[in-house]
């Protein structure tokens, strides 16, 4: 279990990590979105013992990870932007990581290099980004982490690939109980693979939430009423987001669903339906609660 | 299959980190091996292949070696560096390598030892190379030189080696403190460059402002390299060639404890570095503070002693180059630092606190040292002293010492009515030095070493300047002492040798260059000489000034001397001494007289 209490980071002035509190279980996928500068990757880089907090704790199983050797032969960490050595190929990073790391499992890297489409005798720094990517994940992998933390690690990879680096990060999970925490904007792949997700904004959590029982308790309906409505009508439910076009209305509301149908068709709408909403539209219109909307931000 | 690697071990890390820096730049390790044979075992190896004597090449060999091995060294030692350390300066590799299961001090330490093992390994296994083969053909040396290519050229590689031991800890610890590689590099130039200048112009700038008190002379040169591990490999090779000394073991300590307390620091700032200072400003900002500081003071001390150079040598002259240089240089520091000007007004400080202590230095040096100025011995507690009189006279400079071996024998006096004089010229000498506080120009130098009684030394230095020293009541003191009988006997070289140490009797004409070799038997030898003697014991100062005033022609007699052997090489010491022989040098002249010679003198 990944235990993070009062976490705080700062860059001089700025304040990334805001004490920041959150618990991951393990063996669970845990999705960080938020919006840029959110510290989503500096909360990665401090749990991989990269950054030392100002403030607060992380405990990976009880341990401590910054300067903690075995705490950290355990964990893996795969920045947006992997380094690698100049004209080293992936044997090369081998190398290195396979006398470090007490996990470390030639078969598999081997496997690994067979399944991922890659030249493996190519010099890293003359592949492509996505190829570099996968470099890294195969390096990664063959590590045998039990914590996973990859920063945008979607990026750069065309479909197949993805689909494949999720089958295997699920039957990872699966098989060794390993844990991930993917921060990431391309909130569609995080919808198909995470099973929590935590939401950061300006260094705090916004909320932390089983993705289920987010996708569970905010919904989207849209009805249409004559005449208006009036204005205090929806009182009493948690309106995240009201639109009105003509007689259509649009609200994005938290809740149990039977609920919030209950209290709309008691308005008697002309027309109602309830919409499953993505997590890029939750993200949305959890962002426009916090006051980071496009509105506000075109102001 | 999993690998059972067991990371319980505190040195699995480091052996592993340590094994994978030794292979990463395997290419440059190979290179420098291959530059440092051809420097040495390699020519060696070709003369001994071709069968040529190369007892002269090493003979040279020192010079070989200070000329490629240590410039070699240095060079590599400073790439290296920049290979093991510049991830310090990489956000993204600062990604890999602290998110790697090892702590920091461990990484770091593990390249550290990569770095020093893949100079060091090159310059020892070439080193051993070479003995080999000296030692294969030790027949074709002679005995003297053996043991000492065994024993300096062994502990110039031993202080070598403590030298790139001693830069590539202190280039360690520079990376850790700046966040680009920009600032290291220039940091390193700069500290190691720097301190010597400062060092030399801090000493220049207190014998300028202490009259006579020999600052540099009281310093081993030693000094110059202390906070410079860089260039101390230059003055390493210098100090072994002389063989083991106190003050070589003193060096060699200073170089241990300088490269462990350093390191000690590195480690603990490494520790508290923060990641995100890579591809920033400085992590630790006092090494930038000194740099600046030390750079402002050298460029301003330097201005200050060019300007009262080269105007009237005047203090307030002095100053003002001081504060412009330091304001020059550290302008063109914050340029570099800061990239750019726009926070030149935040950085004044730095300026402020340069000047502010430079004018201390000034201050302390100027009116805070005037007992060690006017500092004469009495009389009576002095055993002897030296008086080196060089300059006065120009192309009559004779008379007042001789050469032996490259070394300037100076007289010693030992009467009590001379060192009275003595000591009456250096009162004379400090109220005519302080005219001037810098010297424009100087035409010699008069230097006492007094002895005491109890067995301390006392040394000054007085420049003689048209300005400054002499003037007339000093000059006059000085004529006595060099026509006093006791002075002549003992500066001029006639008196201290047997004739059967001379030869090679040679006369010379100033005005045309006509040389002649005369013809000298034992009988010819010892008459010359003591009517040479005879000659100048009658001489005085004022009769040499009226004989030059008349312009007459001018004819010097040469012979060389026989000194003995040196000790290392047993090869013979063949001094040459000159004597102008003016017209009223009667007794000299009609000994010359009487000798044949292949040209006339008249």
């Amino acid at each position: 279990m990944l235990e993070i209490k009062d976490l705080t980071k700062r860059f001089g002035k700025k304040v990334a990590l805001d004490h920041m509190t959150c618990t991951i279980e393990s063996g669970s996928i845990f999705g960080l979105v938020g919006s840029n500068g959110s510290g989503k990757s500096t909360l990665l880089r401090t749990i991989a013992g990269i950054y030392q907090p100002d403030g607060g704790v992380i405990k990976w199983n009880g341990m401590s990870t910054f300067e903690n050797v075995s705490c950290k032969g355990t964990m893996f960490f795969v920045p947006d932007f992997p380094y690698f050595f100049h004209q080293s190929t992936i044997y090369h990073m081998a190398d290195l990581y396979q006398n470090l790391y007490p996990g470390w499992d030639p078969a598999r890297f081997q496997d690994l290099c067979r399944l991922f489409p890659l030249e493996t005798d190519l010099r890293i720094s003359n592949m492509s980004k996505g190829m570099q990517r996968q470099a890294a994940l195969i390096l990664a992998l063959s590590t045998r982490p039990h914590l996973l933390l990859l920063d945008e690690v979607f990026d750069g990879l065309d479909p197949v690939v993805r689909q494949l680096l999720k089958r295997l990060l699920a039957q990872e999970v699966g098989e060794r109980g390993m844990t991930i925490i993917i921060a990431s904007h391309n909130l569609r792949e995080l919808e198909d693979l995470c099973d929590h997700v935590g939401l950061l904004h300006q260094g705090g959590v916004v909320f932390e939430r089983d993705l289920d029982e987010l996708k569970l308790g905010i919904h989207k309906v849209q009805a249409a009423y004559m005449p208006e409505l009036p204005e205090n009508a929806l009182e009493g439910l948690d309106v995240i987001k009201r639109e009105k076009r003509g007689s259509l209305y649009s609200f994005v509301i938290r809740g149990r669903r039977e609920e919030i149908l209950e209290r709309l068709n008691a308005l008697h709408p002309v027309f109602i339906e309830a919409l499953p909403l993505t997590l890029e539209e939750v993200f949305i219109s959890e962002m426009e609660v916090v006051g980071y909307d496009i509105d506000h931000i075109i102001q | 299959m999993t690998s059972t690697i067991l990371s319980s071990s505190s040195l699995h890390p480091f052996r592993s980190l340590y094994r994978w820096a030794l292979r990463q730049h395997m290419g440059l390790s190979v290179l420098y091996m291959i530059l440092l044979f051809l420097a040495m075992p390699g020519t060696i190896l070709i003369h001994l292949i071709q069968g040529r004597d190369y007892s002269n090449y090493i003979n040279g060999a020192e010079d070989i070696f200070s000329m490629l091995c240590i410039p070699l060294t240095m060079l590599f030692t400073l790439l290296f560096s920049a290979l093991h350390f510049s991830y310090l300066h990489k956000k993204r590799a600062i990604d890999l390598f602290y998110s790697l299961p090892a702590k920091r001090n461990t990484l770091l330490s593990a390249r550290l030892c990569a770095a020093a093992t893949q100079v060091l390994a090159p310059l020892l296994i070439n080193y051993l190379l070479m003995q080999l083969l000296l030692f294969a053909r030790r027949e074709t040396l002679g005995w003297v030189r053996k043991p000492w290519m065994v024993t300096n050229a062994g502990s110039a590689i031993c202080f070598l080696c403590l030298a790139v031991l001693a830069s590539l800890v202190f280039s360690a610890l520079i990376y850790v403190c700046s966040g680009t590689g920009v600032d290291a590099i220039v940091s390193i130039f700069v500290i190691n460059g720097i301190y010597p200048v400062l060092v030399i112009l801090l000493m220049l700038v207190s014998e300028n402002l202490l009259t006579g008190v020999m600052v540099s002379y009281s310093v081993s040169p030693i000094v110059y390299t202390l906070a410079s591990p860089y260039l101390s490999m230059l003055s390493f090779y210098g100090v072994s060639y002389d063989g083991y000394s106190n003050e070589t073991n003193l060096y060699a300590i200073w170089w241990v404890l300088f490269t462990v307390a350093l390191l000690a620091l590195t480690l603990a700032l490494n520790r508290k570095r923060k990641s995100e200072s890579a591809e920033t400003g400085w992590a630790f900002a006092v090494p930038n503070v000194v740099i600046r500081i030390a750079a402002s003071a050298t460029a301003g001390l330097g201005l200050g002693t060019i300007m009262a150079q080269a105007m009237s040598g005047l203090l307030i002259q002095f100053i003002l180059g001081m504060v412009i240089g330091a304001f020059a240089m550290h302008m063109i520091l914050e340029a570099v630092y800061s990239r750019g000007l726009r926070r030149w007004l935040k950085s004044l400080p730095y300026y402020g606190s340069t000047v502010a202590v430079l004018l201390c230095f000034l201050l302390a040096m100027s009116y805070g040292m005037n007992g060690i100025v006017n500092r004469i011995p009495a009389v009576e507690n002095i055993e002897q002293v030296s008086c080196s009189i060089q300059g006065l006279n120009g192309l009559w400079d004779q008379h007042v010492g001789y050469y032996r071996d490259g070394i300037f024998q100076a007289p010693v006096l030992t009467e009590e009515e001379n060192i009275q004089l003595v000591t009456q010229i250096q009162q004379e000498a400090i109220r005519d030095s302080r005219t001037h506080t810098f010297s424009t120009s100087y035409l010699g130098v008069v230097e006492l070493d007094y002895t005491l009684k109890d067995g301390t030394h006392l040394k000054r230095s007085y420049q003689i300047t048209n300005a400054g020293f002499p003037k007339e009541q000093a000059q006059e003191l000085l004529d006595e002492l060099i026509d006093s009988r006791e002075f002549i006997e003992k500066a001029n070289s006639v008196f201290q040798i047997s004739p059967e140490q001379t030869g090679h009797f040679q006369l010379e004409e100033m005005d045309t260059y006509e040389t002649a070799d005369l013809l000298v038997n034992a009988e010819k030898k010892e008459e010359l000489l003591n009517a040479l003697k005879q000659d100048i014991l009658e001489d005085s100062s004022q009769k040499r000034e009226e004989w030059i005033d008349n312009g007459s022609r001018q004819i010097v007699l040469s012979f060389q001397i026989n000194s003995g052997r040196r000790q290392e090489t047993w090869q013979p010491i063949i001094d040459t001494d000159q004597y102008m022989i003016p017209d009223y040098y009667t007794r000299t002249r009609a000994v010359l007289d009487t000798l044949e010679t292949d040209a006339s003198y008249e």
